[in-house]
């Protein structure tokens, strides 16, 4: 398999991800979006890595992952306050800002 | 296993394309939690056809093991009602639809799982042979971490410590601030 087909199914994940953020109105599932287009990144780093013969890519991948965990957790946590003041998961009623 | 590759790498991203289409496709947070599991999987799958055998290990643990956990902890804290939001009238609709996304689920969580048990043990017959002489064991992966990139990798747990006072604060409930003085609480 050649470097094109890894960086097709990324940009294909990445697409179907950034589709999630856009589209959905509910907090958990843009989260779980935003998950799929940072491991899209993942694998076009490690696509990369084989294909240039560089072990930087890959361990770029893991500063990823590592980044992904702690984003992921601060934003449950936001999501579980933003339920809490607000009773609702729906960013459209979270305008508390009026922006 | 070179001639087995086309069909493990176009197996693989199908599931994981098909997996990440049932997050955005689907209603219910707690299946669209399931079946990012099996895109994850599918991933880590990639990552094995690709040599990165470290990344992949890492895969299923950060994030089949602790990530998506947390998102099933944090669905329950919420309640299933709560976090299904503005879809609950037509739900009654697209029932069997969901129940159609769980039995593809049923089908799709073992056959990644054990394709990729398959995958491992050819992997690891012939590792370091193949077409690409990169490989990420573990051993290659520490000695690129502890030497080129140790800056980034001091400068990543400075932002996992940074993440825990975050959480830390922000979970902490107003009448504990107000009794430590905070912004609303006494302050005499």
């Amino acid at each position: 398999m050649t470097l094109n087909h890894y960086l097709i199914t990324s940009g294909i994940l990445f697409a179907i991800g950034a589709f999630g953020v856009l589209g959905r109105r509910n907090v958990i599932i843009i989260l779980l979006s935003i998950e799929i287009m940072l491991n899209a990144a993942n694998l076009s780093f490690v696509a990369f890595a084989s294909h240039l013969n560089d072990l930087g890519g890959q361990v770029i991948s893991l500063f990823v992952i590592a980044i992904a965990a702690s984003e992921v957790a601060i934003g449950l946590a936001i999501a579980v306050i933003l339920f809490r003041e607000q009773g609702t998961l729906d960013p459209e009623k979270m305008n508390l800002m009026k922006g | 296993m070179n001639h087995l590759e086309p069909i493990f790498f176009y197996a693989f991203s199908l599931i994981a394309v098909l997996g990440s289409a049932i997050v955005v496709a689907n209603k219910r947070p707690v299946y669209g939690v399931l079946a990012l599991t099996v895109t994850m999987l599918a991933l880590s799958a990639l990552f094995v056809l690709l040599k990165a055998y470290f990344v992949a290990v890492i895969q299923v643990l950060i994030y089949a093991g602790a990530i998506l956990v947390l998102f099933l902890f944090v669905i329950m804290l919420l309640g299933m009602a709560a976090v299904e939001t503005s879809q609950r009238q037509r739900e009654t609709k697209k029932e069997a639809l969901f129940l159609e996304t769980i039995r593809i689920l049923k089908i799709l969580l073992p056959i990644a799982f054990f394709t990729e048990l398959i995958i491992l043990t050819l992997a690891a017959k012939d590792a370091g042979i193949g077409t690409r002489n990169l490989v990420g064991t573990v051993e290659a992966i520490g000695q690129a971490l502890f030497t080129d990139y140790l800056l980034p990798f001091e400068l990543v747990s400075g932002i996992l410590l940074i993440g825990i006072f975050g959480i830390v604060t922000l979970t902490q409930k107003e009448e504990e601030l107000s009794l430590r003085g905070g912004p609303n609480g006494p302050t005499k």
